[in-house]
């Protein structure tokens, strides 16, 4: 299996945490290479790509900016982490927002970040940014449980810095289930897929294999999306690590040549 | 069916006890809803899937599917999520336009509710004001063990010819425990017939998405305090396929 669709119901799920597969690691010539073609872009700007714009192929649109909307994630999951501490996911929830304002009262949440923007915002917005928050919270909480494991919330996303070449990877991951030989990877997405959501996801595969300190890839990683009802699964091995790699390199010769025609 | 005047966190609680039919089987109902698809569409290739949403199942002239009914219920969903999060505001028309802009962003409603003039603005919110006391009131203190969420979008494509779109007001329960799920619609008109074919609408939704259907639908009108709770079972599955079925027909013979 490299690449599989299936329905989000607990049977589905749990057949997709069934992995017997070893898993792929990168060896230091691959990762050398790679940083060598990252390199050979003459960039003067600071390049990023990720799997949302290997999906867009380079063409991010719109520029990102905090809303409830965007800030769910990253509130729900940091809520999530706090499962045991405290009595209810909205209580976590509070606590998050709380901590973000407090970081941003103190001076040292800069400007654009989470913090900064939060800190900005009136009450009844907040309070509509807890509500989102929730959704996602529980709506990953029911994803989650429905794949039948135990699962642990990713502490942060995968970022890889390319030694060198001025380009950073950031590879979105929101749990981590622990399988007999590896990991798998789970990705929570809003809407529906793309017709190059695989891609996506393989990105996001390639960032977490080249960020772990062994390089050693995950076994799977299984893409969900609650809202259409589909999970798709992408296998970890050394051919989907380098279809990877090459869309991320692609990306950011798309964006080296954006930065330069703007310039001219 | 039953009407009654407690709240809905009370309705639900008493029909997790009451539930007497089994779950219904969904791959049974998908495979009817694909035939019905086919024999509407056939297998005639579409530029783009024909959307539905539960508003295709209201009637055209409820006075909520006017921009002003529209807008009234769009800022009483903010109310309802301002009310699940424990927020409470002195001037809840201002606080739910303030939610309002910044979870919709820009759209034709927002628009609209910017080109209103003084006094229909003023009218708006003495509305708001008045359905919120109904709502706050109605709701209940819902249980943080239900997992409550609000606004939660549904897009499920179908045999790449139809996609079924919804927006659910408020949602408890899970679909790994026992009890299920309970999808709830939030309504400012009065309860009515066409109420009932959204409830159903709704129901397949869930139903198709999680291939596990919630236990129950109900509904809250904030202009009457009304409440209706139904079980889900295969009879109403298979009426939300007919009414499904029945719109897609409509449609295809106005092209």
């Amino acid at each position: 299996m490299t690449y599989v669709q299936r329905s989000i119901s607990s049977l589905d799920l749990s057949n997709l945490v069934t992995c017997e597969d070893d898993s792929f690691v990168i060896s230091d010539e691959q990762r050398v290479s790679l940083a060598t073609r990252f390199r050979s872009i003459p960039t003067t700007h600071r390049l990023r790509a990720d799997a949302w714009m290997v999906e867009r192929r380079g063409n991010t649109g719109r520029q990102f900016a905090w809303s409830p909307v965007t800030a769910r994630r990253t509130i729900g999951n940091a809520a999530l982490r706090r499962g045991g501490e405290v009595s209810s996911l909205l209580s976590a929830i509070h606590d998050v927002v709380d901590e973000h304002l407090f970081r941003a009262a103190k001076g040292y949440a800069r400007h654009g970040t989470l913090g900064h923007w939060l800190a900005q915002q009136t009450s009844p917005v907040l309070a509509i940014v807890t509500a989102e928050a929730m959704t996602w919270g529980t709506t990953a909480l029911e994803t989650l449980e429905s794949f039948g494991t135990p699962f642990s919330i990713a502490h942060s996303d995968a970022y890889y810095d390319v030694a060198g070449a001025r380009t950073s990877l950031r590879g979105r991951r929101d749990a981590l289930i622990a399988t007999k030989n590896g990991r798998i990877v789970v990705r929570l997405r809003t809407g529906i897929p793309s017709p190059t959501a695989v891609a996506g996801l393989r990105a996001d595969l390639t960032i977490d294999a080249f960020a772990n300190v062994e390089g050693c890839a995950a076994q799977r990683i299984v893409g969900v999306w609650p809202d259409a009802g589909i999970a798709l699964a992408v296998d970890g091995g050394e051919s989907v690590i380098r279809a990877g790699a090459r869309d991320l390199l692609r990306v950011a010769i798309t964006q080296f040549r954006q930065h330069s025609s703007v310039a001219a | 069916m039953e009407t009654t005047l407690v709240t809905m966190a009370d309705i639900l609680r008493d029909g997790r006890t009451r539930r007497t039919s089994p779950l219904p089987d969904v791959s049974g109902i998908r495979a009817h809803l694909l035939d019905g698809i086919y024999a509407v569409i056939g297998g005639r290739p579409v530029d783009q899937p024909v959307v539905v949403r539960a508003s295709s199942f209201r009637q055209a002239d409820t006075a909520a599917y006017t921009p002003y009914g529209r807008m009234r219920g769009a800022l009483l969903t903010q109310t309802l999520r301002l009310f699940l999060v424990n927020f409470s505001s002195r001037d809840p028309f201002a606080s739910a336009v303030a939610a309002w802009r910044a979870s919709e962003g820009a759209s034709e409603l927002v628009d609209y509710f910017d080109a209103i003039d003084d006094d229909e603005r003023a009218r708006l919110a003495t509305d708001v004001a008045a359905h919120s006391v109904t709502l706050t009131q109605r709701v209940g203190q819902l249980p943080a063990t239900w997992r409550p969420r609000t606004a939660v979008r549904t897009r499920l494509r179908l045999g790449g010819v139809v996609e079924l779109r919804d927006h659910v007001d408020l949602m408890v329960g899970s679909v790994t425990t026992g009890s299920g799920v309970a999808v709830v619609d939030l309504t400012t008109s009065p309860l009515d017939e066409s109420l009932e074919r959204a409830l159903r609408y709704h129901a397949l939704v869930e139903s198709l998405r999680t291939s596990r259907p919630p236990t129950f639908v109900a509904a809250l009108s904030t202009a009457s305090g009304d409440m209706w709770r139904c079980e889900v079972d295969d009879e109403l599955l298979l009426r939300g396929v007919a009414d499904l079925i029945a719109v897609l027909s409509s449609r295809e013979e106005q092209q």
